[in-house]
């Protein structure tokens, strides 16, 4: 596809957890499992009509009765959490962070952080709001050869974590509120999805190469801004896996220009739609389906609306799995109900086909009219029917601005219509915090190096492969790897212990982490004085993590790893000789059958080449 | 608020610049044009507060060279009229406000600084108090943080409180939260006869914030004042971290026991009156509680200023020699344990006690009842004619007694004897196993 000729324009956000404690108290940033210690419930409400950028009206009607529910967790949650004591003076740690990356992304930073309150109403934070501020702004980063203009960067608090939605209200955890978030938001950028792709990567990798984020799943999340020319701004929230975006930026760039395909379409050849709901209940009284049975057992109805000459444009296909009446039904479901049955589907999977038939006939409608059912109580598929009704009414204005959500396909579903700007206040609860040129001054020395230059040095200078330098340039242990490089020991055998035997040691759960730096260069120094070779660092880690107030020596004389002398090794030859005479006629056979002998006697203790190199020796080959 | 430097304030004036302006800062290496925002108590005074177009504030220091124009006045501000229509044939309550937190608000004009809610606005925040009540009025003899709270204002409150009590069915005041128990302690003795709720309410989150506690507070306060016949003066706050209900605590029992919680206010020595939900539920659990009755309440709103209230502490008695000399004629020592001062206590006391003041001693943990007889520094104080005022609370123990000496037809015994009777609940006979943390 021609992108540059579809005019799209992508605008990316991210939101970066940080590894320390939470933005305005001294929890650890710590997700909890288990029963919580307390849950405490509240509810939230419009003050003074000024909830930013919503309606009042809206907002009421948003917040109106609606129960929350909170897990507190004595580990990861405190009074602030809960909204009964005020923020602390603002993480440091955190801070500093954010001023770290902001320069990395070309940003000018703030003379002075203020912290804002960003309305929230989804119960998301206790308090009814997000402390944010933002931190720099004005960057750029080069990816590929092209400018990537940074609009801004923000330092703020990440919301509870859903357990629940309840038919009050929701449930949330505590655990995840607060922690320090670091936001990304870049310029519009016009380029091919790929593109994008690789300026998100290249941003992911900034984060990554300070040492100061989280990792894992839900850490990191991306927030993708999409139009094509002729269509609308579309925010795709909350991709987690980066490596999904360029699908998702096509796919999205498809589905608008389909929108507008299908608007071009039906303008001038079909009516506006008006929502006039009939009661087809009676037809299905017989049927076979079985939810729609369960549905009228509960006294559900089944509500149907005509839409004149519409045969075949709800089946339009928008994207993998998605057609026009996916997005009508994602409408529906808002009203509470569990989606549509339209007449381009086919019936018969349900099955409905004889009903449907006779909803036809009983409508009076036309070979090439078009009908939307929808299965509920009578007043939520009432308004149901009424968000179908305008969902499909859209479509004669192509691409509505929206909130949507990613499907694991890449493909996207309706969440909510495009927030407007959040209005925000000031959290006058939170002192402004200068920011002192000098402190930035010493920060931008110290800044991370561009990660291409740590990659190129530590394949150039440290001599590690590209697979391993990938894994060294954005790991943690990076700081660590230089340390024990001065021990002399090879800096590959270094980097596969740290990024793949601590790890696989780890998940085997092998208590490693009470392993310290010192315990490490000492092994390394020792490696390197060639008491032991590289066969048995795994071993040797199992067994020092389980004592590590052993001294080296003692695990090396306890495990028997110590390597094994040259003369020793040929002793063993000497032996073995004398034990097969015949071995020898054959010396490639002899090799073979020595070098097994020997391994199992030696493994861990003596280097594969170098037991092959006395051997050869030793047997003439 | 912090001062800008001289060169910032002079820039400033050059070009008429006032808060609420849009402007554009020209700096040397960036530009920035939003709103200039009022300078902040521990902003930098050269810095600028500037809230840009997509919502944040920044500060924006005035480096050399930097140039700051006006691009436009201060944008009108629509002023939303706020209109509450009441139903007369529901209860008629009075509403007194008189500051604190729980009419705070964020300026969202200035963006900055706290200011006041009017009463249309607070009530904006709960209409469903139409449906509770009927509003008959809205009082507002002073606006004061409760840390500012004097004496005379409990009595200015006192009198506003009666007057609006004989019009109405019952009255609700907020109140900031600091010193609210000293208020309702002053209410209780100053209102005499009452025969009608006085519910005073407060909030721990402002009122600006959507998880603010004063909805609940104010809806359960009304539900009390306007359908409760339990007349007494009272605090009503959330009993829990929860929104779910409120306890009604009598005025000289509650105390904040917390800094921040919502459910700082708790009853001492005591259990609460009710629990009240904002749906009308009524929960009484004192059940010799006063009853509400026909007749008019009366103010008796006197209080002597040199009355004082001090921690005994193990260290010198400094202070202690301080009121003696200041001429105090009623002096509250909260004692530690039992009711006890350290020895040398003991002089300051004799010599306040020669000079005619009233020395009494309440108990520093709060909970529990004192006792004089129990180790010879207690029979010491009690021999030196120290009033151990049982389990009555020091802050009341504080306020009863100015409000006593405020009395001029008092005796001296009269008034020792009035310190060691309840009149407002203040003081009991029985310790019962309820009424502890």
């Amino acid at each position: 596809m021609d992108y540059k000729r579809l005019g799209l324009k992508v605008g990316l956000e991210f939101h970066q957890r940080l590894d320390t404690h939470k933005l305005f108290c001294s929890c650890p940033s710590e997700l909890q499992e288990g029963d919580p210690d307390l849950v405490v419930q509240r509810s939230l409400r419009p003050v003074s009509g000024e909830l930013g950028y919503m309606d009042p009206a809206a907002a009421k009607e948003a917040l109106a009765g609606k129960e929350y529910k909170y897990y507190h967790y004595d580990r990861a949650s405190c009074l602030v959490e809960l909204d009964e004591e005020p923020p602390h003076q603002v993480n440091q740690e955190a801070l500093e962070t954010a001023v770290i990356l902001s320069l990395m992304l070309g940003c000018s930073i703030v003379d002075e952080v203020h912290f804002m309150r960003k309305t929230v109403i989804d119960g998301s934070n206790t308090s009814g709001f997000q402390r944010t501020a933002m931190i720099g702004h004005s960057g750029k980063i080069r990816v590929n050869g092209e400018d990537v203009e940074i609009k801004g960067t923000f330092l703020e608090e990440e919301a509870s974590g859903i357990v629940e939605r309840t038919a009050s209200g929701a449930v949330y955890k505590l655990d995840r509120l607060g922690i320090p978030l670091i936001e990304i938001a870049t310029g519009i950028m016009e380029m091919d999805p790929k593109s994008v792709q690789e300026v998100a990567l290249e941003i992911g990798k900034l984060l990554r190469v300070t040492g100061r984020v989280q990792r894992g799943l839900g850490t990191i999340r991306q927030d993708v801004n999409i139009s094509i020319s002729g269509g609308a701004r579309v925010e795709v929230k909350g991709l987690q896996d980066i490596r999904m975006l360029a699908r998702v930026v096509e796919l999205e760039a498809e589905r608008q220009a389909r929108l507008i395909k299908l608007k071009q379409e039906i303008t001038g050849r079909l009516q506006k739609v008006s929502p006039r709901p009939v009661d087809v209940t009676a037809y299905f009284r017989d049927t076979e389906c079985k939810f729609i049975k369960r549905g009228l057992q509960k006294g559900q109805r089944i509500l149907a609306i005509v839409l004149p000459g519409w045969k075949g444009v709800l089946g339009t296909e928008l994207g993998p799995g998605r057609r026009f009446g996916s997005e009508v039904s994602d409408y529906a479901k808002k009203a509470g109900v569990g989606g549509i049955i339209h007449s381009d589907e086919d019936l018969s999977k349900y099955p409905i086909t004889k009903e449907a038939e006779a909803v036809r006939k009983a409508l009076e409608m036309k070979p090439d009219d078009a009908f939307v059912l929808v299965l509920g109580e009578k007043e939520k598929a009432e308004n149901a029917l009424k968000e179908a009704v305008n969902r499909i009414n859209m479509a004669f204005d192509g691409v509505p601005a929206e909130t949507r959500r990613p499907l694991p396909s890449g493909a996207t579903e309706y969440m909510r219509p495009m927030a407007g700007e959040h209005r925000m206040y000031p959290e006058t609860d939170v002192p402004p915090v200068m920011i002192r040129s000098s402190w930035v001054d010493s920060l931008r020395k110290r800044l991370p190096a561009d990660p291409q230059k740590i990659k190129d040095d530590l394949m150039i200078k440290y001599g590690l492969s590209e697979e391993l330098a990938d894994k060294m340039v954005i790991s943690k242990n990076r700081p660590l790897f230089y340390k024990l490089v001065e021990t002399g020991a090879s800096p590959t055998v270094i980097a596969v212990t740290l990024e793949q035997t601590l790890k696989s040691l780890k998940r085997q759960g092998v208590p490693t982490d009470r392993l310290s730096e010192d315990h490490l260069s000492q092994l390394f120094k020792e490696f390197n004085a060639g008491l032991f070779s590289k066969e048995a660092i795994p071993d040797l880690i199992k067994a020092w993590s389980e004592a590590p107030g052993k001294s080296l020596e003692k695990i090396l004389e306890e495990t028997g790893l110590m390597r094994v002398s040259e003369e020793e090794v040929k002793k063993s030859i000497a032996l073995l000789l004398g034990k097969y005479p015949d071995l020898l006629q054959d010396k490639r056979r002899a090799f073979r059958v020595l070098m097994g002998e020997l391994m199992k006697e030696y493994r861990g203790r003596i280097d594969g080449s170098r037991l092959s190199m006395i051997l050869r020796k030793e047997i003439g080959e | 608020m912090a001062e800008y430097s001289e060169n910032v304030k002079r820039v400033l004036a050059e070009q008429g610049i006032s808060v609420g302006d849009r402007v554009l800062v020209e700096r040397p290496d960036s530009a920035y044009e939003g709103i200039l925002m009022p300078n902040h108590e521990f902003s930098d005074p050269e810095v600028l507060i500037i809230k840009l177009d997509n919502g944040y504030n920044i500060g924006v220091r005035l480096v050399p060279g930097s140039r700051v124009k006006k691009v436009s006045g201060k944008a009108p501000q629509e002023k939303r009229k706020i209109r509450l229509s009441f139903n007369p044939r529901l209860p008629g309550v009075s509403l007194i406000t008189t500051g604190g937190t729980i009419t705070s608000r964020v300026d969202y004009e200035t963006g900055g600084v706290v200011s006041l809610m009017s009463p249309e606005e607070l009530l904006s925040l709960v209409p469903e108090l139409a449906d509770i009540v009927f509003l008959r009025e809205v009082r507002n003899p002073f606006n004061e943080m409760s840390e500012d709270m004097m004496p005379w204002n409990w009595q200015a409150l006192a009198n506003d409180t009666v007057k609006a009590l004989n019009e109405s069915e019952g009255v609700i005041i907020t109140h900031g939260t600091d010193t609210l128990h000293y208020t309702t302690a002053a209410l209780s003795f100053m209102i005499q006869d009452l025969p009608k709720p006085v519910v005073l309410t407060g909030a721990q989150r402002s009122s600006d914030r959507p998880s603010t506690d004063a909805a609940m507070n104010l809806l359960c306060s009304a539900r009390i004042a306007g359908h409760s016949d339990i007349a007494h003066v009272g605090i009503c706050m959330h009993a829990s971290m929860n929104d779910d209900y409120c306890n009604f605590i009598l005025g000289t029992r509650a105390r904040k026991m917390h800094t921040s919680r919502r459910d700082a206010f708790q009853a001492i020595n005591d259990t609460p009156l009710a629990r009240v939900w904002p749906s009308g539920r009524i929960e009484v659990l004192k059940k010799d509680y006063r009853k509400r009755t026909k007749g008019e309440a009366r103010a008796d709103a006197v209080f002597e200023e040199k009355t004082g209230l001090l921690h005994a502490f193990p260290g010198s008695p400094e202070p202690l020699h301080a009121m003696v000399d200041k001429g105090y004629r009623g002096i509250v020592i909260a004692g530690t344990g039992l009711g006890h001062v350290p020895r040398p206590w003991l002089d300051p006391i004799t010599r306040a006690i020669e000079s005619g003041a009233i020395v009494c001693i309440a108990p520093q943990t709060l909970y529990g009842r004192l006792n004089p007889f129990v180790y010879s520094r207690g029979r010491r104080e009690y021999e030196q004619g120290v009033l151990f005022l049982e389990d009555m609370l020091p802050e009341t123990a504080y306020v009863k007694l100015g409000w006593l000496l405020g009395h001029e037809e008092y005796t001296e015994e009269e008034v020792k004897k009035k310190m060691l009777e309840p009149v407002a609940g203040e003081i009991s006979k029985r310790s019962l196993p309820g009424g502890f943390v």
